[in-house]
């Protein structure tokens, strides 16, 4: 009975000491080798400008780029589709660049269902920079290029998003993992021996699982999070669409040109 | 009152494929969210896990001593414990990412109706060793 007691004791002191150590990380919701600043980190937004080249057939391209001119539309796919220097902003799906052989020129492009669709106009185009007020010279902020670097904010934040439920998720599964094989292990010591031997066991199997549920809750906390700013992804992407196919009705206030 | 040792095997067998396979999801999960170290530590426990539970040491302390009914307990408590941390990790809408389909998350989800599964029949197992008590 005697020696029982010492083995509780000392569970329970194993138990106290890993606490000390996985409690801190749970709240700092890394560990074994990760930042405590990497959740901060995660939230801030970054915005790196793509600068890759569009892919396009060229063998045609030189006879047809001396037809090219404002106005032009091109589907995904067609051959004859003007190459883009480089995309100035935007991804692939969604984005404008200038074309190889006239910088004067630019292609827009949108994406839905039916695929990428192109359009050639101008470098200042009221399209692509925004209308101008007729009365004062200035610009609207209803730009391709405004929705353009607009949905780009929400997709960065959101990949900062995925990188932080990611990271939540990987600790949570890591410090479960470490804590279920000990608490199972525990189920089999307790078989053969006295529940107040076993307990110490199952204690420290727990203690483990309180930084696994921890950071289960921080990611879908931010998994709520990444819905809510898909909405706002489609509805970017919806303005831009929309400006695309020349509509300028959600343009904001004139702007110094 | 003791437990039944053929109770106590089918109990330890079910642990034992519950915690691979949370093990093995878990890596699957951490490789390919870029994790390495630890994918490579999930599926060490996955081994060491299997190695344990097949050693001789431990079936002989299962087979020779009495067996006590507080176990039962002890497996109730994992299989609680992995139902409740896999229900968290269920999260049909996240299964895409920006319109794509996020294979990360779709591990995630396969690993987590994996666990729930094992562990309700761990559960089942916990309640029919404890009927089946000497």
């Amino acid at each position: 009975m005697k020696n029982h007691k010492a083995l509780s004791r000392a569970g329970l002191i194993v138990v106290i000491a890993v606490s000390l150590f996985v409690c801190p990380l749970a709240t700092g919701g890394y560990g074994l080798g990760y930042g405590l600043s990497r959740p901060a980190e995660a939230r801030q937004i970054e915005f790196t400008p793509h600068v890759s080249t569009l892919e396009a057939e060229g063998t045609r391209q030189a006879a047809t780029l001396a037809t090219v001119g404002p106005g032009q539309s091109f589907e995904e796919g067609d051959p004859t589709r003007p190459k883009v220097m480089g995309i100035e902003d935007g991804d692939k799906q969604f984005g404008y660049g200038p074309l190889s052989g006239d910088p004067d020129l630019y292609a827009v492009w949108v994406t839905d269902s039916q695929g990428t669709h192109y359009l050639i106009v101008h470098k200042d185009s009221e399209l692509l920079r925004g209308d101008v007020d007729s009365a004062t010279g200035q610009r609207y902020q209803n730009g391709f290029d405004k929705y353009i670097r607009d949905r780009e904010v929400i997709v960065s934040g959101l990949q900062s998003l995925n990188t932080s439920i990611r990271s939540h998720d990987e600790s949570g599964k890591r410090f479960f993992n470490i804590g279920l094989p000990i608490l199972a292990g525990a189920a089999v010591v307790c078989a053969v021996v006295t529940f107040g031997t076993c307990a110490p066991f199952i204690a420290l199997g727990g203690a483990f699982m309180v930084p696994a549920f921890t950071n289960q809750e921080s990611a879908r906390a931010l998994d709520d999070e990444r819905l809510l700013e898909e909405g706002r992804l489609r509805v970017a992407e919806a303005d831009v669409v929309s400006r695309f196919e020349g509509n300028s009705a959600t343009g904001g206030p004139p702007q110094a040109p | 009152m003791n437990l039944d040792r053929s109770a106590m095997g089918r109990l330890m067998t079910v642990a034992v494929i519950t915690v691979v396979w949370v093990s093995l999801s878990s890596s699957l999960f951490a490789f390919l969210v870029g994790g390495f170290l630890d994918g490579a530590l999930s599926l060490l426990i996955a081994v060491a896990v299997v190695v344990a539970a097949r050693s001789e040491r431990v079936r002989t302390a299962l087979a020779t001593r009495p067996l006590n009914p507080w176990g039962t307990l002890a497996f109730a408590v994992v299989a609680i414990s992995v139902i409740v941390f896999e229900s968290g990790n269920l999260r049909f809408q996240s299964l895409t990412f920006m319109g794509e389909l996020d294979p990360a998350a779709l591990v995630r989800t396969i690993g987590a109706i994996g666990s729930i599964l094992l562990s309700a029949l761990l559960l089942w197992e916990v309640v029919r060793a404890y009927l089946q008590r000497g």
